[in-house]
């Protein structure tokens, strides 16, 4: 019977150190997880920081990079369009990969007649009041706040972090972390902490992001408007609606985005044939939530 | 023959004790459901950190039970991470079973000591309006729910 006890055991001590603990590939602070995990040489530590940055952290981050926007741009009072933008992004997030993020998504008004939308990390989404006038109806609002629900959950913001952060926020943070941080370590995380919202905030406001990461967020915002019900047409027609907007705009979205007709190209070899339409109730909503903004 | 007997019977025991996954909230706070959707009534609020016995996984949707007080839930994938999160050093330490790759460390680096001090460096930026944002920009299931039918939209 022992002999029969032990057997077994053994056999369970197998399967239980059978667990294998995968590192997702994926691209933070500028670091391909997938190119390092093949031996590019970056130091051990960097990986670590740029890997385990928690959802919290990014929270901090975003708050940060939100009061940034909120410096340069004037937050809209309108309550009604405040809360109806809300809905309709919390609509999109639910129907989305993470509806759950630490702090929650928030969505915000910005008094600006520049045509322009951000998505901070963490899950801060602002419009402008420009671009919500430029939309059509509903679904054209939804394809706005899609693109920037993708950037979130693509993580583009983080990824546009500088990798000497990452060097200086590892080397800071060493193997243990405390509760408190002493004044040194403090004044280096906060470095560290003030360049990353810097890299993120140039590039939301200054450089844009690549291309290609445009385009992944268009690409991502089809599946999030197609799940949702809204239809997945109404990218194109955002788009067509921007670029004739934006032919005399020398700032803002045109600077940091790709050309609207390229992306309109992009998408259209993604865009599958779809019954969705757009709604006339959601039109009638979308107009008299908005005729104020 | 006995060997036999015993080895079926542990293979027949084997799943439920290798099954008992445990995975940790990841998010500030997240209500357990009484079905894997947003439209699920909530339950128990779990809070950051707060450890979970994942018992099934269905649509990206993880029906669990908390380990704190044994209510049971479905709550989103999203919500929930593989990594063990501590709280602090000496929780970590305590479990030497637990490997530095497999255990994450709530609050450090960049956190709530660390955005006060940057706070303090640049007094022009605005907190006080994040901090609305964050507590008024939200929605209710109740009023996503109205907002849906009333749209034709999918919940």
């Amino acid at each position: 019977m022992k002999v029969h006890f032990i057997a077994g055991a053994m056999v369970l001590l197998f399967f239980a150190g059978c667990k294998e603990i995968e590192v997702p590939d994926m691209n933070i602070g500028g670091i391909a997880t997938a190119d390092i995990k093949k031996g590019l040489g970056l130091g051990k530590q960097v990986l670590n920081a740029a890997q385990d940055i928690t959802q919290q952290e990014e929270y901090y981050i975003g708050r940060s990079v939100a009061s940034s926007l909120l410096e340069k741009y004037k937050l809209s009072s309108n309550q009604e369009l405040t809360e109806y933008i809300n809905s309709v992004g919390n609509m999109l997030v639910v129907n989305s990969k993470q509806p759950e993020i630490f702090g929650g998504y928030h969505f915000a008004v910005l008094e600006s007649n520049e045509i322009n939308a951000f998505a901070t990390p963490g899950g801060f989404v602002f419009v402008t009041r420009a671009i919500v006038k430029m939309c059509k109806n509903e679904d054209e609002l939804a394809a706005v706040l899609a693109h920037e629900i993708s950037h979130i959950q693509l993580r583009h913001g983080m990824s546009s972090i500088k990798d000497s952060r990452w060097t200086n926020f590892a080397t800071t943070l060493g193997v243990e972390a405390t509760k408190k941080y002493a004044s040194n370590d403090l004044i280096k995380l906060t470095d560290a902490f003030g360049g990353s919202v810097s890299d993120v905030v140039n590039t939301l406001v200054v450089n844009g992001y690549s291309r290609e990461y445009e385009m992944s967020a268009d690409a991502y915002a089809l599946e999030i408007l197609s799940k949702t019900g809204y239809a997945p047409t109404s990218i194109v027609s955002m788009l067509e609606q921007m670029q004739k907007t934006l032919a005399d705009d020398k700032g803002g979205f045109g600077t940091t985005h790709p050309k609207a007709s390229e992306r309109v190209e992009s998408i259209s070899k993604v865009l599958q044939k779809s019954e969705t339409k757009v709604e006339s109730v959601r039109t009638e909503r979308f107009i008299k939530y908005s005729k104020n903004a | 023959m006995n060997f036999l007997k015993m080895s079926v019977v542990w293979l027949f025991l084997l799943p439920n004790v290798v099954s008992a996954e445990l995975l940790s909230v990841q998010v500030e706070q997240v209500f357990l459901r009484d079905k894997p959707s947003f439209l699920g009534k909530n339950g128990v609020r779990l809070q950051y950190a707060e450890q979970v016995e994942n018992e099934k996984a269905e649509n990206g949707w993880n029906y669990v039970k908390s380990l704190q007080n044994g209510s049971k839930g479905w709550v989103h994938t999203s919500a929930l991470s593989e990594k063990t999160i501590v709280l602090n050093a000496s929780q970590k330490l305590s479990n030497s079973s637990v490997s530095q790759s497999e255990v994450l460390m709530a609050g450090k680096g960049f956190n709530k000591q660390v955005e006060t001090e940057y706070k303090k460096q640049n007094s022009k930026l605005n907190f006080t309006l994040v901090d609305t944002i964050e507590k008024s920009n939200r929605v209710n299931t109740q009023e996503l729910i109205v907002f849906a039918k009333n749209g034709k939209l999918n919940l």
